[in-house]
């Protein structure tokens, strides 16, 4: 905590190596929640481009009421959003609903393509996790990736931290069950 | 006593490390098949969900950023047209406006004591007051000129002011 107060003070008074070096200790942060939303390569890096300038400009108004790291995780997941709504990509809005309306979410190709070829589970798995709710991408990557907690996650996705901990079990309870089906299928599982 | 086997949620509770102590998981868990196979199917999405993707951006990254940060800082606060033609609206509203309330020959009267330049003044002024006039000025403007003027306040705090502060921050 008191590194990050040093390192913003330096950045806001314009220590451009600074910053940078804020760049390189959060962009893998920022490249978990922002590879997760955007699927299109080159919009990617610009993405994470606009993170960084947001975090910049903003700098000044963070008032460490949380960890930095979720600051700027949330400010990632905003830009994130938005250029999902300008991409016209439906975002999953349904709080309460059980599991039907994620299971009614989840699009299921016909076609078949290079993923589920792959017997790796790692690569099943990124493929069936592509197929989620944004948020639902968001709550396991910050879960078990970046290691957060629910309240982390609440203030990043801004769901209450009920709902980020029904997210979380829904969606690996989906993926469990679509995974087994899948292996089933092939005889693979175990 | 027949054995009520594991929930989905109890065993994701218990690999997210959020059952305490000995419980009657453990028993549970050496005598059903059923139970045990679950947990390593939930296992093994556990690992999965643990690997690392391989995510990368450009090695240049950190300094396109910077130099898209030095670039905007470096933009001089530049007007829009509409900016200007609010600017030149509100001033036209202005100018009038006094022309109306102090009338146009008293004005030009304050204009002739300052010889040569007076004279132009006084006659600009004149040019100006026969067009106001001709388009029969009334007390509507007057309500156009205050409007005009809080609109630019507005426009000065909400718009100008913060644009000058972030562009301050970047210095
Ligand atoms: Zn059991």
């Amino acid at each position: 905590m008191t590194n990050s107060r040093e390192l913003i003070k330096k950045i806001i008074s314009g220590d451009t190596h600074a910053f940078k070096s804020l760049i390189q200790d959060y962009q893998r942060l920022v490249c978990h929640v922002i590879f997760k939303m955007v699927t299109n390569e080159q919009d990617r890096e610009d993405v994470c481009q606009d993170v960084f300038i947001k975090v910049y400009q903003n700098l000044s108004k963070f008032q460490f009421d949380s960890k930095l790291s979720t600051w700027i995780a949330k400010i990632a997941f905003n830009t994130g959003i938005n250029y999902l709504k300008k991409q016209k990509v439906p975002l999953f809005d349904d709080v309460s609903g059980e599991n039907g309306a994620l299971e009614k979410y989840w699009s299921e190709e016909t076609s078949p393509d290079g993923f589920t070829q792959e017997r790796d589970l790692t690569c099943r798995l990124q493929h069936e996790i592509t197929k989620l709710p944004v948020q639902f991408k968001t709550i396991l990557t910050l879960y078990h990736l970046e290691e957060m907690s629910y309240t982390e996650i609440a203030e990043i996705t801004g769901l209450p931290d009920g709902t980020v901990k029904s997210y979380l079990f829904r969606a690996r309870k989906l993926l469990k069950e679509k995974l087994i089906a899948k292996y089933q299928q092939e005889e693979l599982w175990h | 006593m027949a054995l009520k086997h594991l929930t989905d949620e109890q065993i994701q509770e218990y690999l997210d490390g959020n059952v305490s102590g000995k419980s009657w998981f453990a028993g549970h868990l050496k005598s059903c098949g059923d139970c045990k196979e679950k947990i390593d199917e939930y296992s093994s999405l556990y690992s999965a969900l643990e690997v690392e993707e391989k995510i990368g951006l450009s090695a240049r990254f950190a300094d396109v950023v910077i130099s898209k940060i030095t670039a905007q800082a470096s933009v001089t606060p530049g007007f829009q047209i509409w900016q200007i033609f609010l600017a030149v609206l509100g001033l036209g509203v202005g100018l009038a406006t006094v022309v109306y309330l102090i009338g146009i020959k008293s004005m030009g009267k304050l204009f002739t004591g300052l010889g040569e330049f007076g004279k132009i003044s006084s006659s600009v002024l004149a040019i100006i007051g026969n067009y106001f006039a001709g388009i029969n000025l009334n007390f509507g403007l007057l309500g156009l000129a205050a409007f005009a003027l809080v609109f630019m306040v507005f426009l000065d705090h909400f718009i100008l002011q913060p644009k000058q502060r972030a562009l301050s921050f970047f210095r």
